[in-house]
């Protein structure tokens, strides 16, 4: 197999160096030179480059936007203008030998996609030759509106890119899938590829522990990096596109490229904003009178009636005035403060040193009190060239960003976040008691009456303000690059890079929190360490053959190298709360503190190759080619090929092809199979576990194989078949649709093995599961002004659909996922052969009994075995057993949406600009946990609906059942699709008004250019949601029990005033 | 300026070095050597590595580390399984209660009995852990002494497992190697000639290798007696139950060999159960029990009475008692009744005592109504699971009276048969055997005073089994008796002693029908066609 790949390259490689012999020799030369102006702005443009079609021949523009190429052999030429953000532009030219000719270039700044040049994997291309389904950002969208992360600036921005949030808490992750999820138990978050370099981003790898807490979500690994650090972002979404990332592709490959130095005399921008954040939406619950009438009409209900608040107790707390807002109490405005000042060019225009060098500080506080986030980050990127066929570069980016990971977010009783308990604490409760401590709500609402059934749920303002828990990521992430022309043809480029990346996280639970009270305070330190080297050799051909044919032969040789370090401790005993954590030695639990380290390695070697061809500019053939050895893959299954293959066909080139109205029309059909390597390191090793014995009374150690290996453990595998077309009409309107099927088999299970085998299961390949999908996307000029003052609207418009489908468990019908909460036991989301993947499981409800009538009606007996009565849920039998029972459970809900949607438009007026972007989605159901809470027992605070619109005998037609036990009549392990919402919403997710400040302000000043702005973001959502945020999956960034919210941290609105200065 | 075809010309070679450097295969690069964990690829390297494989496959009768539990196996289901079905001991529960369907040959006992699935799942995985050790010890640079015997020892463990399977469920399917990967598991049944065959093999090899003793320090391991006694039982299992009649004479050909090796029947039977004399003379093989929780006994839970406050910090379980037509037929003389059931002890200082009919809790549905068994009682037991009392399952006494078994199965009782059996009743300090049986009568006998001698050590059912007709209609009798005196030992259940004839599928234990779904190759014993497995075909 390894062999047999070397073979097959090296002899496609010494095939490609032959070529170059057979180039046509040349004549006598002359010079073409000229100057590239923005059309708009008459500005002249510092960094574009000017190529002669068909040859190596190039130059670019200088800071007066002058470029001149020399060596020209005599004859008619075709000039091409291209640069990021413009429109390409080819113009033909003459060449004479000896003499200098002239071209010059009026371009029109452009974000329409189609014409840019995006990076695909190991090189660039020109995005009208791009064959596979890709989607690029570029810098000038990503900047319209500050952006705090790097997976934030893909929302709404890609079709068939959806992000979820996990936690809109500041540093909180956001999930991101590329075509619908995949997998199953496995990693479904896209490949990302900083400059070249592949990260490791596993976010169910919570490497420097959870903090004592269960179930909290995993800060962000991708938060270390600057997003005004970027200039552009690809991502390959068909397995055409991906299959150059092998076993890495399968969902889908984001590559970031960071901003290069370019120009000539140095270029400093300073950007600066400051926000402001509110929570955008709060729950409306119970002030403290309405809270003692519910509870009262609660205790009346009740099969044990009872008065929690008789009148003289009822009248005290009245007139005492305790009436506390728990969401006031917890809630803050947010104050963010961003600065980042950069600079760029180059030291001379012959054998230049180009550099781009950035500092950033960036500082988010959150809208819950304690929770914040502080980055830190250095970038330089450095290219040094010898000559035109000699370049050496690196990139060094080093960041810290610490987070107050303080328990905002969470589940609920004792696992409780501030943001959940805040939404428990009756009002009736103050923050602190009279003698300076925290209230705590078990005992203090129980001392009313204990049938209340306070949960045991912490102080919100003591989570909020008393636990320490600090979270630091330090990332140090280097590529060094050398890249030599070795003939005019063939480049060699060898990179050697190196990932450091260290996660800490420290928690400290004094006395003054209940957790730190049980056990006399509670330090937990852990810290892990990621190291990643990396090694790349590729060889790149690429000639064009007199303009009817063009040809790019990639082929590489990667390696890989990874390793984990980690340690965490936990200590409880502490004398006192001085030391916090930073002190954990001091701390004398019984029986010692509890340590435990664990390291992991892991290696990735890699055989590369790509053939671009195109004839004629008008058929187009992309052929990949990976062979992947990981050392995560099993004993038998090293090594994984993964072939693709791609054609497009440019009709609009057709001699033949005769509408005038359109500029460019290319159909694109591709075809190829990626994996992704879910297995994590030495998943398929057999595993020892110990188990003593005593020989004569003595105890003595013993070993033995506690879990068997698989060594044909491999990669699950996606196979995806993606039609797609690209039109351009009228230079202004550009439309790009794409269908795909995306078959992924070979999913890791756990699978049930013979008893006779000594195991009850073992990790294997079975299972599968497709997606099936329509991305559409459209963008327009729709109103296209002459000159810089003129009026322009520019309008993008982005749609997906995708459907998701189980194919096949290996012989199993369903799974469940984990329990939703720990305090619950809720059955998890149910992964069933037939249905997308983790839908919800549960009761069917039929609305609120009116009457005794309508309760007589009903044939069969409530989950109690009784019959129904008014004012009751009405729950359906569904199996026909004449009683609501287990059986009757159902799937009620899928949490992933039908479609999803982004409008993005741009007005530009007199150097004005308003820009927003409106996105939502349609279908998707939401499991609303805070609402078992909130409309059922006055152990906890009650929704302001449930109480006012509660069944009652003169209110029948009621939303909510009558106040007392059990409302919905199910188990208490269970839920209705009572509980289920539509997560369907349409959101003004931001919007800008900006304002380039004219020439002739600050040209005397020293500016080059200015900007000013105010972007507000989260400003509108329209939403049938009850929770804060319909955009949320508070439980898991995992493949399973999605679409869940449990005291999820609320969406911030924000407001931010900003500038940009260049100069 | 310099050239830069001068410098292109120094660049590139240091490029492709780079290149070619990092392209140099080493072979391991893609190797997974795991550091914060055992895994086999740094383990079974010496000595050291070698006895804990061997230890954790000893393990196995005490272990508690998921899948397994330690009630699974010989801590109480395989207990059960043997024991419940005589006429010495009852579960004391009601009738539908899993563990009396056992007992009672109940019309609801079938293949999807819990404790069947529990046992045959714990069983392959102690010959799995055997097989680790067959397989990878012989290649590891050690004495070659200590490495064979290694090797023995786990030959007999494998055998033991297997025997008990071959007892139960007749013959099973025969792994004899470690499993090393998922595919390919599902094996078919073995006829039982051929378990029996195999099991006859590792006994034999053991015993070539095994030393007559270990040091105190290691006792407990496999010795020559062990797996010659666990052979002779096995050749006498496998005859008396349509195995091969010659098997008869190397049972007794096993057992001599054992008489030779120096061990005698100990004066004080009570003692080599209550933990004062467990490296006794008598002792064959014992299983290993220490005060440790997770390397303890489990049966003490199941055995011990209860009582406010338990002696046991879980909470007794009691659900062992004597049944009263065997409690009361023990010869007034007999010391093995004192030896095998408690009916008083000392508890916080103050005596309890009971009998049939002052039960001590009498309420609870585990009140103690009757006796409960002596052996294996541990009071100072730390918590369930460390009962710290060795569990004797290969004893001398037993060897006395399988070789007269054996022999009157060669040739009818002969002196030498009447003397073994007396020899054992002498100890229990009973009269002698008078001379003059017939072949079936003198069996008969033998299994009679198996009853006495080796009640509650996890014999029964095989004995049963060994003469059916005979102890098929004396557990009948004793069913029907303890019919009319249905007030007691149990406190619930007329149903339960309905005196229902034991129907002849009882030969042998259904195949567990969870076994049959994960492996569609696996049939099922005669009479207990469940739908699932496939049908039985006499095995």
């Amino acid at each position: 197999m390894r062999w047999a790949n070397r073979v097959v390259l090296s002899l496609a490689l010494a095939a490609v160096a032959a070529v170059p012999g057979a180039l046509a020799a040349q004549g006598a030369a002359g010079r073409i030179t000229g100057t590239v102006v923005d059309s708009t702005s008459g500005q002249p443009l510092v960094g574009a480059n000017v190529v002669v079609v068909g040859t190596r021949l190039g130059a670019a523009t200088n800071t007066e936007g002058k470029y001149t190429i020399g060596g020209v052999p005599a004859g008619t030429h075709e000039l091409r203008f291209q640069r990021i953000g413009y429109a390409p532009l080819t113009q033909s030219v003459t060449v004479t030998a000896g003499e200098t000719v002239t071209a010059n270039f009026q371009v029109r700044a452009q974000s329409v996609q189609l014409e840019s040049v995006v990076s695909v994997g190991y090189g660039t291309q020109s995005r009208r030759d791009v064959t596979g389904s890709v989607a690029s950002v570029t810098m000038d969208a990503l900047h319209q509106a500050p952006i705090q992360t790097v997976d934030q600036m893909l929302q709404g921005t890609a079709p068939g890119v959806q992000v979820t949030t996990a936690s809109s808490e500041p540093g909180g992750a956001l999930t991101v899938r590329i075509r619908g999820t995949s997998s199953i138990t496995g990693n479904s978050e896209p490949l990302y590829v900083i400059d070249g370099f592949p990260i490791e981003n596993d976010m169910d790898d919570v490497a420097a522990g959870d903090a004592g807490r269960t179930r909290t979500t995993p800060p962000n690994p991708l938060e270390t990096l600057d997003p005004s650090d970027i200039e552009s972002i690809s991502i390959l979404k068909d397995a055409s596109a991906t299959a150059i990332y092998g076993a890495r592709g399968a969902n889908g490959v984001v590559i970031i490229t960071t901003k290069q130095g370019r120009g000539t005399t140095p270029k400093f921008t300073l950007d600066a904003y400051t926000g402001l954040s509110n929570v955008a939406k709060r729950y409306d619950l119970l002030n403290a009178k309405q809270y003692m009438d519910y509870a009262n009409l609660y205790g009346q209900g009740s099969s044990t009636p009872f008065t929690p608040f008789p009148d003289s107790v009822y009248n005290a707390i009245m007139s005492s005035g305790i009436n506390t807002d728990w969401q006031d109490q917890i809630f803050q405005t947010g104050v963010t403060n961003n600065l980042q000042l950069s600079v760029n060019g180059a030291t001379s225009a012959s054998n230049p040193t180009r550099y781009a060098l950035s500092g950033g500080y960036f500082d988010q506080g959150g809208v819950v009190i304690g929770s914040g986030i502080r980055r830190l980050s250095a970038r330089l990127n450095v290219d040094q060239s010898f000559g035109d066929r000699l370049q050496f570069g690196g990139t060094v980016t080093a960041a810290q960003a610490r987070t107050k990971a303080t328990p905002t977010a969470g589940q609920q009783n004792g696992n409780a976040g501030a943001v959940s308990a805040a939404l428990q604490y009756v009002p009736i409760l103050p923050v602190k008691r009279p003698d300076g401590t925290f209230s705590y709500i078990f005992t203090d609402l129980n001392a009313y009456n204990n049938l209340l059934n306070a949960p045991t749920t912490d102080n919100p303002v003591a989570l909020a303000t008393q636990v320490l828990d600090s979270l630091s990521d330090s990332r140090l992430l280097s590529n060094f690059y050398g890249s030599a022309d070795l003939t005019r043809d063939l480049t060699l480029k060898v990179t050697l890079g190196a990932d450091y990346a260290n996660r800490w996280r420290n928690t400290y639970y004094p006395r003054t929190t209940l957790r730190g009270s049980q056990v006399n305070g509670e330090a937990i330190r852990g810290a892990a360490t990621t190291t990643s080297w990396l090694n790349e050799n590729t060889l790149t051909y690429q000639h064009d053959f007199r303009g009817t044919q063009d040809v790019t032969v990639l082929g590489g040789y990667t390696r890989q190298a990874t390793s984990l370090d980690g340690t965490s401790m936990d200590n409880t005993n502490f004398v006192n709360d001085i030391t916090g954590y930073f002190d954990i030695g001091a701390g004398t639990q019984t029986g010692g503190p509890s340590v435990s380290s664990r390291n992991t390695s892991q290696t990735l070697e890699s055989w590369l190759s790509r053939v671009n061809y195109s004839l004629l500019d008008r058929y187009l053939l992309t052929l990949t080619y990976r062979a992947d050895g990981s050392s995560r893959f099993a004993a038998n299954k090293k090594w994984g090929a993964f072939p693709s293959a791609a054609v497009g066909w440019r009709a609009s080139s057709e001699p033949w092809f005769k509408v005038p109205d359109v500029t460019d029309l290319k159909f694109r059909l591709s075809y190829g199979l990626v994996g992704n390597p879910s297995i994590k390191p030495y998943q398929s090793l057999a595993r020892l576990n110990n188990q003593g014995y005593s020989f004569g009374g003595t105890p003595t150690a013993g070993y033995y194989v506690d879990a068997v290996g698989n060594p044909n453990l491999t990669w699950e595998t996606t196979r995806e078949t993606d039609g797609g077309m690209d039109l351009t009409m009228w230079n202004r309107v550009t439309f790009t649709g794409d269908v795909y099927n995306k078959r992924t088999s070979n999913l890791l299970l756990q699978v049930n093995l013979p008893f006779e085998t000594g195991f009850e299961s073992a990790l294997a390949n079975v299972g599968a599961i497709q997606n099936r999908g329509v991305e559409l996307g459209l963008d327009a000029d729709l109103v296209k002004g002459g000159n810089s003052n003129a009026f322009n609207w520019h309008t993008n418009l982005e749609f997906a659909k995708n459907r998701n489908k189980v194919l096949s468990l290996g012989g199993q019908t369903q799974i469940f996922a984990d329990a939703i909460t720990t305090d619950y036991n809720l059955p998890g989301t149910l992964v069933m052969v037939g249905q997308p993947l983790g839908v919800f499981y549960g009761y069917k409800s039929a609305g609120v009994i009116p009457d005794s009538a309508a309760a007589a009606a009903i044939p069969w007996k409530n989950f109690s075995g009784k019959a129904f009565a008014a004012g009751q849920m009405k729950i359906l039998d569904l199996n026909g057993d004449s009683v609501v029972d287990a059986g009757d459970r159902t799937v009620i809900g899928d949490p992933t949406p039908d479609f999803t949607y982004g409008w993005t438009n741009t007005f530009d007026w007199k150097g004005f600009q308003l820009t927003g972007l409106l996105e939502g989605q349609h279908g998707g159901k939401i499991l609303n946990v805070n609402r078992i809470r909130t409309e059922s027992s006055p152990r906890a605070n009650i929704s302001v609906d449930r109480y006012l619109d509660a069944w009652t005998p003169t209110h029948t037609n009621a939303k909510f059942p009558a106040i007392g036990e059990n409302p919905d009549q199910v188990g208490p392990n269970d839920f209705t699709d009572n509980l289920l919402e539509s997560g369907a919403y349409l959101r003004l997710r931001t919007v800008t008004l900006s304002w380039a400040l004219p020439q002739r302000l600050i040209k005397n000043r020293g500016f080059s250019n200015a900007r000013l702005y105010v972007t507000g973001t989260n400003l509108f959502t329209a939403t049938n949601y009850t929770g804060f945020d319909p955009d949320v999956s508070s439980e898991s960034v995992s493949n399973l029990n999605r679409g869940i919210d449990i005291g999820a941290y609320p969406l911030a609105r924000t407001f931010t005033t900003g500038v940009t200065v260049n100069f | 300026m310099r050239n830069p075809t001068h410098t292109i010309r120094r660049a590139v070679p240091v490029l492709l070095a780079g290149a070619l450097l990092a392209g140099c295969q080493d072979k391991s690069f893609l190797t997974e050597n795991p550091q914060d964990f055992v895994a086999p690829t740094n383990f079974y390297k010496n000595e050291n590595d070698a006895l804990s494989a061997l230890t954790a496959a000893y393990a196995t009768f005490v272990d508690q580390n998921s899948p397994l539990s330690n009630s699974d196996y010989f801590g109480r289901n395989l207990f059960m399984l043997i024991e419940y079905p005589t006429e010495v001991t009852t579960s004391r529960l009601s009738a539908t209660n899993e563990r009396s369907l056992i007992g009672d040959f109940h019309i609801q006992f079938s293949s999807s009995h819990s404790y069947l699935q529990t046992v045959w799942e714990a069983a392959y995985h102690g010959i799995n852990r055997a097989n680790t050790v067959i397989d990878r010890v012989p290649s590891i640079p050690m004495d070659t002494v200590r490495r064979a015997q290694i090797v023995g020892e786990a030959k007999f463990l494998r055998a033991m497992h297997y025997y008990f399977l071959a007892g139960l469920f007749g013959g099973v399917p025969l792994k004899l190697h470690e499993t090393q990967t998922i595919n390919g598991a599902n094996t078919a049944r073995a006829s039982a000639a051929d378990t029996w065959a195999q099991i006859e093999k590792d006994l034999t090899d053991a015993a070539a290798v095994l030393p007559t003793s270990w040091p105190a320090g290691d006792f407990g391991r496999a010795t020559k007696g062990a797996a010659l006694t666990l052979l002779g039982k096995a050749y006498l299992q496998s005859a008396s139950t349509g195995g091969s009649a010659g098997d008869f004479q190397k049972a007794v050909d096993a057992f001599h060999q054992v008489e030779t090796l120096g061990y005698s029947l100990d004066p004080n039977y009570a003692s080599l159960f209550d933990g004062t004399n467990e490296h006794s003379k008598e002792i064959i093989w014992s299983m290993q029990n220490v005060e440790v929780d997770g390397a303890g006994g489990y049966l003490d839970q199941w055995f011990a009475p209860l009582t406010s406050p338990s002696i046991y910090q879980a909470g007794a379980q009691n659900q062992f008692q004597a049944e009263r037509p065997f409690y009361d037929s023990y010869n007034p003389n007999d010391i093995r009744k004192a030896g095998t059931w408690l009916t008083s002890f000392v508890n916080d200082g103050k005596t309890v005592t009971w009998s049939w009919t002052s039960g001590i809790q009498s309420s609870s549905q585990y009140g103690s109504t009757g006796p409960v068994p002596r052996k294996y009682l541990d009071f100072n037991a730390p918590s369930n699971g460390a009962g710290g009392i060795d569990y004797p399952y290969l004893r001398y006494a037993d060897v006395l009276l399988s070789l007269a078994e054996a022999i009157d199965d060669v040739s009818g009782p002969n002196a030498e048969a009447y003397s073994l059996v007396n020899q054992v009743r002498a100890r229990a300090k009973v009269p002698p055997m008078t001379a003059g049986l017939s072949q079936q009568v003198f069996k008969d006998s033998l299994y009679v005073e198996r009853r006495f001698e080796l009640a509650m050590e996890g014999h029964g059912v095989f004995d049963m089994r060994r003469d059916w007709e005979f102890a098929k209609g004396r557990v009948e009798a004793n069913m029907a008796q303890m019919k009319t005196l249905n007030k007691s030992p149990f406190t619930s259940s007329v149903e339960k002693y309905d005196a229902r004839p034991i129907p002849d599928k009882w030969k042998l234990y259904p195949i567990p029908v969870t076994a049959c779904e994960l492996n569609p190759l696996l049939t099922q014993n005669p009479g207990w066609d469940d739908g699932v497995c496939k049908a039985s075909t006499g095995q």
